[in-house]
């Protein structure tokens, strides 16, 4: 039988809500399914609660810059429809304020765009405490972000929408392994955005996951990973955007507590440690703080 | 129970909230004075003109070490503008030279130092680079002047434009030297082709900038 902290803390190895958005489209890192559904073995008929909260900023351009601060909760929610499926539902709320060179700022409080996953379980050593688990993840981003209008009707720059407004399918697989008081965890995801209605089309991105986690103690555990991004070009209109896209890798330490049964909190940081985004195209550290809670 | 429809209906409907603040902002105003008493020759009364604007570039001031370099440098070196883009539509802004402008050139450009500013005078496939209309009193005649020729001068601002949080707006001014703009020029015997091109040339050798505080 597993034991409940390893258990619970390896669920939570990954990004918490990380998904970000739009103008950099897919400022994405991490896997948000560790948070929302976790790593483990599901419970058939398990439901969970989580939010998270990131913290991220990013520059963008050259004679035009683009600095943005960006805050965004995330708010999910998962169902164990099965011990081998899952589904689950993340609903993002951001602010986002854009400054640009000339000073001028738009701050956007808005709804993102909805996230539907599931996850089946392909294949695992064993029914009970697995030590190995192969998991497939798919899953379509809706276009649910309302345009940001300013006051005077005119929409608010694109940089400054907090999600693409596009139908973006993704597919990934994962691998979990277990063997207390060590965790791994890996995934692999590819997103292919379409174009969105706000006439952008992000360009496809490809996410890596790998995290080892060391759990000392039953209520506490820490993490280090690496979290990866394999970016394309995206279009405004017509045009391609020749400061999006590349590649950025993040380390990320982090650190996860259960002070009671069923409840997890969490803290990473994600430092860019590798950057090879193109054109002029910086981001920052990013802080992730999250919740979550087994019902 | 509520049901998941009407909650994600309610997501879609809340209206997103977007505060807008304006930052940076120039405007480029052209002055001069209608009487130019030229020293060799008749006064003249400018009673109408116009020129039309097709682009306007502040030009960053350099910094210490690349003006360095280029003071010292045993080569010449090319370096590039990095000016904020131009804000003014294909059709170019009329800009009068005697009263305001109905629509202020408007730049927002970024925050920093301006050392010179370079206005791009150009006809459209609608308008001619300037219409003028002038007096002479000597022999008395009106002469009207349209020209399609156009002109980039490059203008020294001295002191710079310095935009920062704190002093977001400023306002520039072209000033143009009458005197230095027609004198010498035979206003009254010359095709209007050619006093047209001459007129546009000189123009922009008559041109100066100066920084001023907007006007509240």
């Amino acid at each position: 039988m597993l034991r409940p902290g390893p258990f619970i803390l390896a669920l939570f190895g990954g990004v918490i809500g990380s998904r970000t958005a739009e103008a950099c489209a897919t400022c994405a890192c991490g896997d948000p399914t560790l948070t929302v559904m976790g790593a483990e073995q599901p419970f058939e008929g398990r439901l969970r609660l989580s939010f998270g909260f990131d913290l991220r900023s990013e520059s963008v351009g050259t004679t035009r810059v683009i600095t943005t601060e960006e805050q965004r909760l995330s708010l999910g929610v998962s169902y164990a429809v099965w011990d081998w499926l899952q589904v689950a539902l993340t609903v993002p709320l951001a602010r986002r304020q854009v400054t640009g060179v000339d000073l001028s700022r738009d701050t956007v409080y808005n709804l993102g765009d909805l996230d539907l996953r599931a996850r089946a379980i392909l294949w695992r050593d064993r029914i009970f405490a697995p030590t190995h688990l192969l998991g497939l993840t798919a899953g379509l981003e809706l276009p649910t972000t309302p345009r940001a209008v300013r006051d005077d009707g005119t929409p608010a720059p694109i940089e400054a929408q907090v999600g693409t407004a596009s139908f973006d399918p993704l597919v990934g697989l994962s691998y979990a392994f277990f063997a207390d008081p060590f965790s791994f965890y890996a995934s692999s995801t590819v997103l292919v955005p379409t174009r969105g209605r706000f006439d952008l089309l992000a360009g496809p991105a490809w996410l890596n996951t790998v995290t080892a986690q060391l759990q000392p103690w039953t209520e506490v555990a820490f993490r280090l990973g690496l979290d990866a991004r394999l970016d394309g070009v995206a279009r405004e209109g017509d045009q391609p955007d020749n400061d999006t896209g590349g590649f950025i890798t993040f380390l990320s330490p982090e650190v996860v507590v259960s002070p009671v049964m069923d409840l997890i909190v969490r803290a990473a940081v994600r430092l860019p440690i590798i950057d090879r985004l193109n054109g002029d195209h910086d981001e920052g550290p990013m802080v992730t703080l999250g919740v979550a809670y087994d019902l | 129970m509520i049901s998941e429809r009407l909650v994600l209906g309610l997501l879609w409907a809340l209206p997103a909230c977007v505060i807008h603040e304006s930052g940076t902002l120039v405007q480029i105003d052209l002055s001069a004075e209608r009487a130019i008493a030229l020293s060799l020759g008749p006064t003249v009364r400018l009673t109408d003109g116009v020129l039309l604007l097709q682009e306007v570039h502040l030009e960053p001031c350099p910094s210490t070490a690349a003006a360095v370099w280029r003071a010292f440098a045993p080569v010449s070196t090319a370096y590039a503008h990095s000016g904020p883009p131009p804000s003014i539509g294909p059709a170019g802004q009329a800009m009068p030279l005697f009263v305001p402008a109905l629509t202020p050139v408007e730049l927002h450009p970024a925050v920093g130092r301006y050392c010179g500013v370079t206005p791009l005078f150009a006809p459209s496939a609608q308008a001619p680079t300037l219409q003028l209309t002038l007096e002479v009193d000597t022999p008395a005649q009106t002469v009207r002047i349209e020209s399609p020729a156009w002109v980039r001068p490059q203008l020294e601002l001295n002191p710079p434009l310095e935009l920062s949080a704190d002093r977001p707006e400023a306002q520039i001014v072209l000033e143009v030297d009458g005197p230095r703009w027609l004198e010498g020029l035979d206003l009254t015997g010359t095709s209007t082709d050619v006093l047209g091109a001459a007129l546009v040339e000189r123009f922009g050798r008559a041109l100066l900038a100066r920084v001023q505080e907007p006007t509240p």
